[in-house]
């Protein structure tokens, strides 16, 4: 066997672990799984979810390629494209993970069994829709017990919902600090106080809260936990009330962006027809050069250029910084039932660190990458000037996002970058394009570029340098 | 809202008795919330009880004819409390 790594992220459950072993990702299965796993198959549960498209499909593989003791079986689970995080969804896909997970709650419970555990890290997006990839997720229903996972399933899914949906939007990123999901407590004292007024709301959240609090004050006063932890008794008729009324609130939720239409949101183009289409026209015939097999589209709005990558590409990453462009993204890809395709939030000046234990949980950006192709379309003036990042930095950390680069320069005379430069000073002599041409070749070799029809703007195909 | 808040002070009391067995995961399940959670999941069930016999007490007064309209009731019943 050859070289053989434990993912960072998967540690906490005993059940078992994911590993890569010379590049492909397998799932060890644990002795002390077995119950769990024979009852998941002989209840016909995970037949059900798999063909419903609930579930990530896996191969059994021989146990051999275990790569630590106790190992009951070992299971190759199918690729995913690409890993996202919660907190670059945007509303409708943190909404869309929820009510899968709680789907697959119902159904555990038909079967006789129950989600031991509710992460929203165990949701990925696989041709355009949530599935679930934790396999081991699941354990024998005793009726009578509690949902372990309640509190999980509050602090991932339903507080950051309702704060996206009544405070915020933007506290999504509370998932980057908090990567257990949002503290029910700060949830609550974050929420309006017009949300103590719907009842989902005022017991999975706020009355959820105080009984939090009451009993880490019990706990501190010295009173016994192991007394206080026994399970209280939840008839199976309670469990399914639990679910339904979560899931009740899960859909009574939902976002819209403030003062924008919906309709003709992001037309704030500076440019004609003819550009806009010869552009298009450059892009696709960029990228056929290179016949990537994943595009990452920086600065994506809601993915006009994606889509054309979409025709060349076998999977598209769709980034933007605005939480309402992804969520109009995310709708056109639920619509059309868009595959291999994903919009995610990204704010490339501060992109996703990796974060959890020892920063290696969960991965940066670019360690998901590179990508056969990054695109950098209308975003090296942000870059540049907004964000007064030097043109050879830009360059430097595009040739760790993508092998080969399709990006277009945007001069000073261009109307975008002089609205930029309106309100500040010009700090910046060297925005110029054999400035940018100069620092980009110091990263990447030229493949071609071309000049946009009807525009002062530029498009190129660079190659990065190897080494 | 404020009956429904003291229902569920009411039904921390109650709810104590019922302590069955330890039940650990891997997970912990914080005991506010486990505590918490039987009480919701006993209100929900009480609501969901309470509905199914209210509208099998319509019924029996409307007469047989809107069996289907029971049936809705009771599944709107189970869906939640908003």
């Amino acid at each position: 066997m050859g070289t053989t790594e434990r993912l960072p992220s998967s540690f906490r459950d005993p059940s078992g672990h994911l590993f890569h072993s010379d590049g492909t990702l397998f799932r060890q299965v644990n002795d002390v799984y077995r119950p769990s796993f024979e009852l998941l198959e002989s209840s016909g549960l995970l037949d059900a979810l798999v063909s419903e498209g609930l579930l990530v499909p896996h191969e059994e593989v021989s146990t051999s390629l275990a790569p630590e003791p106790g190992a009951y079986k070992v299971l190759r689970p199918e690729p995913l494209a690409f890993i996202s995080y919660p907190y670059e969804w945007c509303f409708s896909q943190l909404r869309d993970a929820a009510l899968l997970t709680l789907a697959l709650q119902k159904r555990a419970l038909a079967h006789g069994m129950i989600l031991k555990d509710a992460s929203a890290y165990n949701v990925q997006f696989r041709r355009g829709r949530p599935v679930f990839i934790d396999t081991l997720s699941f354990e024998a229903y005793e009726e009578g017990t509690p949902w372990v996972a309640y509190r999980q399933f509050c602090q991932h899914f339903l507080a950051p919902l309702a704060l996206m949906a009544h405070t915020d939007v933007r506290l999504s990123q509370l998932l980057r600090i908090h990567i257990d999901g949002i503290p029910l407590d700060l949830a609550s004292r974050l929420l309006p106080r017009l949300t103590r007024m719907r009842f989902s709301l005022l017991v999975h959240i706020h009355l959820h809260a105080r009984s939090q609090q009451r009993h880490a004050d019990s706990a501190a006063a010295g009173a016994d936990e192991s007394q206080e932890h026994r399970s209280a008794k939840v008839s199976a008729a309670g469990m399914q009330g639990l679910v339904e009324s979560l899931e009740s609130a899960v859909r009574k939720l939902s976002w819209r962006p403030a003062g924008t239409e919906w309709g003709d949101y992001y037309t704030d183009t500076n440019y004609s027809e003819e550009a806009q289409s010869h552009k298009a026209e450059l892009v696709g015939k960029m990228l056929d050069r290179v016949a990537p097999k994943s595009v990452w589209d920086l600065g994506a709005n809601t993915g006009v250029y994606s889509r054309i990558a979409a025709a060349h590409a076998d999977q598209v990453v769709s980034w933007d910084i605005d939480p309402a462009a992804v969520e109009k993204n995310y709708q056109q890809v639920r619509e059309e039932e868009e595959r291999e395709f994903l919009p995610l939030l990204l704010d490339l000046t501060n992109p996703s660190a990796g974060i959890g234990w020892a920063n290696r949980e969960r991965a940066t950006v670019a360690d998901r990458g590179p990508a056969d192709v990054a695109m950098a379309l209308a975003v090296v003036h942000h870059l540049a000037i907004s964000n007064n990042t030097p043109l050879d930095d830009v360059a430097s950390y595009l040739a760790q996002l993508g092998r080969h680069v399709v990006i277009e320069f945007v001069p000073k005379s261009d109307s975008q970058v002089k609205r930029l430069l309106q309100t500040r000073e010009d700090v910046f002599p060297h925005y110029t394009r054999e400035g940018f041409e100069q620092a980009f070749e110091q990263h990447f070799q030229l493949v071609e570029s071309a000049p946009v029809r009807e525009s002062e703007r530029r498009l190129y195909l660079y190659e990065r340098r190897s080494g | 809202m404020m009956t429904q808040a003291l229902a569920f002070m009411a039904l921390v009391a109650f709810v104590q008795v019922f302590f069955v067995r330890e039940a650990f995961a891997y997970l912990d399940a914080g005991t506010g919330s486990f505590i918490f959670q039987a009480i919701v999941a006993a209100l929900i069930g009480l609501s969901v009880t309470m509905r199914h016999y209210w509208a099998r007490i319509k019924t029996m007064f409307r007469g047989r004819s809107s069996e289907a309209e029971s049936t809705a009731a009771s599944e709107k019943a189970a869906v939640g409390n908003d």
